[in-house]
This record gives C-alpha cells, structure tokens and sequence, in this order.
C-alpha cells in the first residue's frame, strides 16, 4: 500500500498573523518532497503543522485538514483523539541545529527511548548499535559513548538527531533544513542518508538551498508569503534555466 | 583617543576584579590575625573534649559550638522549606501560569526580595504575638519560626533563579522533547530542568548563603545568646546561631580577648558557609554526572 501524507485547505494564524493560507501538497515514500521558498514565507510553519508541533505556541490556531495514510488506515492529525504524542512520535523531525543536550551521546540517544517507550537498558542497547550503524555513526563513537555528544562534529551530532529520531520507529520524517549549519562533506554524508531513507517511507524537508533541491528532490513546492505557487516535478528540478529564473524570482 | 579610553576601560576592570579579591584577602587575614591565637578547639568547645561535645551532648559554655550547631540547623531547615517551594514556584511562574497571573506574581516576588529583614523579622514577631492573643496562648519565638521566616526571606532568589534559569533555555531545546513525543511533564522533568540546572542550583547557593548570615530575623524570632550551652534541642525552642554569636559579643564584650572571640566565631562562620558552597558546587558536579549517565 502506497504511503502518502496529504495536507489540504491548511490554513496556519498565529494571533492575527495568517501565516499559511490554504495550503494543499502531499508527500509519498519512495521520494523527498522539498519545501523552498523566501524567509518568512512559512515554510517551518506547514512542516511544523504536520506533527502539530504548532500547537506549542499560545495563540496558534490551524484549520484545514493533514491526513496520514501509513498503515492500514487513514488517519486525522487534527482529528477528534488523536494522541498528539504519538503522532510526534510517527512524524519524526530532525530539526536545524543538531539539537543535542549537554548530556553523553547514549543518553542523548537513550532519553525517548527510556521514558517514552520505557524500554529495557539492553532493548535501548540493541536500538543504540542497529540504529547507529544505519546511520553510519557507530564506528565513529562506539568506544565513547559515554562522552559529551557536545565534543562530536556538527556532522556527527546531526547524525545522532536523525538516529535519536529513528530509534523511535517513525513512519514519515520532517526535516527542517538539516545540513544548514554544516559544511561540504558532512552535508554530502546526510543527503547520503536522506536518499537512504527515502525507500521507507515519506520525507517532507525544508531547504535552503536551490542546488540541493535539485540534486536531492523528487518533487518541490515553493512557498510565497504563505501560499504554495509551485510545484516542481523532477524535470523541472534539473531544469537549469527554470532553477535560475526561480532563484531569482525567490531570493 | 578611542584607543584611550578602551586602555582605561580595560584597566579599570582589571582593577575591579582584583579590588575584590584584594577585600575579601584583606577581610580573612585581618579576621585570622585577630583570631589567630584562639584559633583551635578551645574555640568551639571551651574546656570541654569535644568527642564529649559532639556525640555525648555535654554542655558547652565557653565555646561556639552550640552556635555552629544551631547555624547548621537553621540553614538546614530553612533550605527545606525554601528550596522545594522556590523550584516549585519558579517552574510554575515560567512553564504554566498565563501572562497575567506571572505579571502578578514577578511584582510580588520583587516586593518579597525587597522586604528589608529586620521587617521579616518584626514579620515573624507579630505572628507569634498574634497567635498568643489567639489560639495558641503558649506560642513562643523558636528555632521553627526563625527558619520559616529565614526561609521567606530566601524564596525570592530561589524563585527568581529557577525562573530566569528555564526562562533562558533556547527555544530549540523547549521543542526537543516534544518532537520525540515526550509529555510536558516529561520534557520538564527529563529535558529543561537538567538544563536549567546551573542557573537554578546557583540560586540555591545564594539561599543559603543569605540564610547563614542573617541576624535581624533571628534575633527577633528565637536566637538568644545562650541556649544552655547546646545546639537546638526542639523546633519550638530557643537556639544560638553564629551570626547573633558575633553581634552579641561585639556589643556586650568586657575584655578585648572577648572581642577576639567574636573575630573566631566571624571566621568560622565564613569557613562554614565557604563549606557549604563547595558541597554544593559538589553536589551539581554528581548531579551533571548522573544527568549524563
């Protein structure tokens, strides 16, 4: 059964800001579905909406609807009972900056799995080494981890985030500009990772950059002051000339 | 001309910086060359062994132990009562309370820290005459109410260091534990009370610090200059502590080796507090290791 999450008729108002104004896209597995478009134009916004992590700010209010068809039923993100915990849990979001605590990097990676899933030490063991080397981390601190995750590279940390985030057995991943704090080669190791992990299931990422939309998308929305006024299929993707009109349009 | 005035800028923190070392060098030798020569168990004991003093309970009458004891006590207790309360309070005024609700109460934690302690204490006094006029015709001032009132005294730092603590956590650590489907009370406990940790177990140093020093609330709520020659023996009863010690003998003293008493007892008040800032700053050491593992 093909996996997709559909957003429709979203509409995002934080107090009186209208920050998303009836916005329709989807993205499936098997492909990364890029977010681009200007600052501000409410990008972080619509991927925050999937897993309602707009709902953290006071005045947030959201209406249309975001479907996820990832098991054997459809289900409502914004619908009546919806355990908002879980739906955190099955869309899960690696965020900017390696967002790492100042702890050691098994328990950077052990904290969810302890207290959300309540795993035995040895079941987060397991998890800790099978998810690590999928993210090819494992032979890089498997000897240090109980060191600070804070003395890893950028790179590195990132790629605890997205092992933190996939030890928790997600079903669709929201990326929010992953590689913008870091440099060449450690960008070029999580693109790897990404196109990886898009044969399981959907990715919906915000980028920054119009050459690795290109390089790394199968299909992009742009975003303008909150209304999707594109989209972009593969062709158009690795159209040079549609690109530079569109970065100038943009940015 | 600007490279100037940064020169002078510079120096003068340089100066700054080691005015106060130089004060706090000049206040301990000064207080260890009045003190010198008493320096010692006879200090804290009087005649009396002091393995008698401290496990059999004999009576000391010429040295400060009772107040050292006492000191302790009062810290202890008034820590007890401030620090959970000050934590609770902190976490609630910048996790959950509406805007409104925290306006009201940062107004009044800025009164209760401005509320000078002689007024705590006259505070603690007119409750005791209160309830004597009341319900409780035997009420009396004692070690109980000096440390509820040490502890009001305390609870603003407590609550303001816990609150500008969490307050100061960068918004990407807030949404960390949601966005791996942690609770509120989760992310609270697991994620922003650990990170928040230095700022809020500074306000507790600064708690105790300020509670072994005070004098104005005790003296009107239970100290006395000689408790019979023990440490606190009930909450409800009478107690020497080492800063009313001090005030005592530098008001009443004959003799000037009387006065160089009073120069032990500030010396030994200042190691007992220096004591307790290192247990703390220990005590954060084992807490970050255990957050780690």
């Amino acid at each position: 059964m093909e996996q997709l999450i559909t957003v429709a008729g979203l509409s995002v108002w934080f107090g009186d800001t209208r920050v998303l104004t009836d916005v329709d896209i989807e993205f499936r597995r098997g492909e990364v579905t890029a977010l681009i478009g200007p600052s501000g134009s409410g990008k972080t916004t619509l991927l925050r909406s999937v897993n309602r992590m707009n709902d953290l700010f006071s005045g947030v209010r959201t209406e249309g609807q975001v479907t996820l068809a990832l098991g054997d039923e459809a289900v409502q993100a914004y619908g009546n009972g919806m355990d908002v915990a879980l739906l955190r849990r099955t869309a899960g979001m690696v965020f900017q900056n390696p967002n790492v605590l100042p702890a050691s990097i098994r328990k950077n990676f052990a904290l969810p799995l302890k207290h959300v899933l309540g795993l035995s030490r040895d079941e987060i063991d397991e998890r800790l080494e099978a998810t690590l080397k999928d993210v090819e981390l494992w032979d890089d601190v498997r000897d240090r981890l109980g060191d600070p995750a804070l003395t890893l590279s950028g790179g590195q940390q990132q790629r605890l985030c997205f092992a933190r985030v996939l030890s928790l057995e997600p079903q669709a991943l929201l990326l929010d500009e992953p590689t913008a704090s870091l440099d060449f080669l450690a960008t070029r190791r999580i693109e790897a990772l990404i196109e990886r992990l898009k044969g399981r299931f959907p990715i919906l990422s915000v980028s920054h950059s119009l050459g690795q939309t290109s390089r790394m998308a199968d299909r992009a929305y742009v975003l303008k002051e909150g209304s999707i006024v594109e989209a972009l299929d593969r062709d158009a993707l690795h159209d040079a000339e549609r690109l530079q009109q569109l970065a100038e349009e943009l940015f | 001309m600007r490279k100037w005035r940064e020169r002078i800028l510079v120096g003068a923190s340089w100066v700054a910086a080691f005015g106060v070392l130089a004060v706090v060098g000049v206040l301990v030798v000064f207080l260890v060359a009045r003190s010198a020569h008493i320096l010692g168990p006879q200090l804290l004991f009087g005649d009396v062994p002091w393995t008698r003093a401290v496990f059999a309970g004999a009576r000391v009458f010429d040295g400060i132990w009772p107040a050292v004891v006492g000191t302790l006590t009062l810290v202890a207790l008034s820590a007890g009562i401030a620090i959970p309360l000050g934590l609770a309070a902190g976490i609630h005024v910048s996790e959950y309370a509406g805007p409104r609700f925290k306006a009201s109460v940062t107004l009044v934690v800025d009164v209760l820290a401005g509320i000078p302690s002689i007024v705590m204490g006259l505070f603690g006094f007119s409750m005791i005459l209160l309830l004597r006029r009341t319900v409780a015709q035997e009420a009396k001032t004692g070690l109980l109410l000096a440390a509820v009132c040490i502890a009001l005294l305390v609870l603003p730092y407590m609550i303001r260091a816990t609150q500008s603590a969490l307050a100061g956590l960068p918004m990407s650590i807030r949404l960390l534990g949601p966005s791996l489907g942690m609770s509120q009370t989760q992310t609270l406990r697991r994620v922003l009370v650990p990170a928040a940790s230095r700022g809020i177990l500074s306000g507790a140093i600064l708690s105790v610090g300020r509670a072994a020093e005070d004098t104005a609330v005790i003296m009107l709520t239970g100290a006395v200059a000689t408790a019979g020659g023990r440490g606190p023996q009930d909450l409800l009863g009478k107690f020497e502590a080492l800063p009313f010690k001090i005030f005592v003998i530098a008001a009443e003293h004959n003799t000037a080796a009387e006065l160089d008493q009073g120069f032990g007892a500030a010396l030994v008040l200042l190691t007992l507090t220096a004591t307790l800032f290192i247990g703390a700053y220990l005590l954060q050491r084992s807490l970050e290791r255990r957050w780690n593992n």
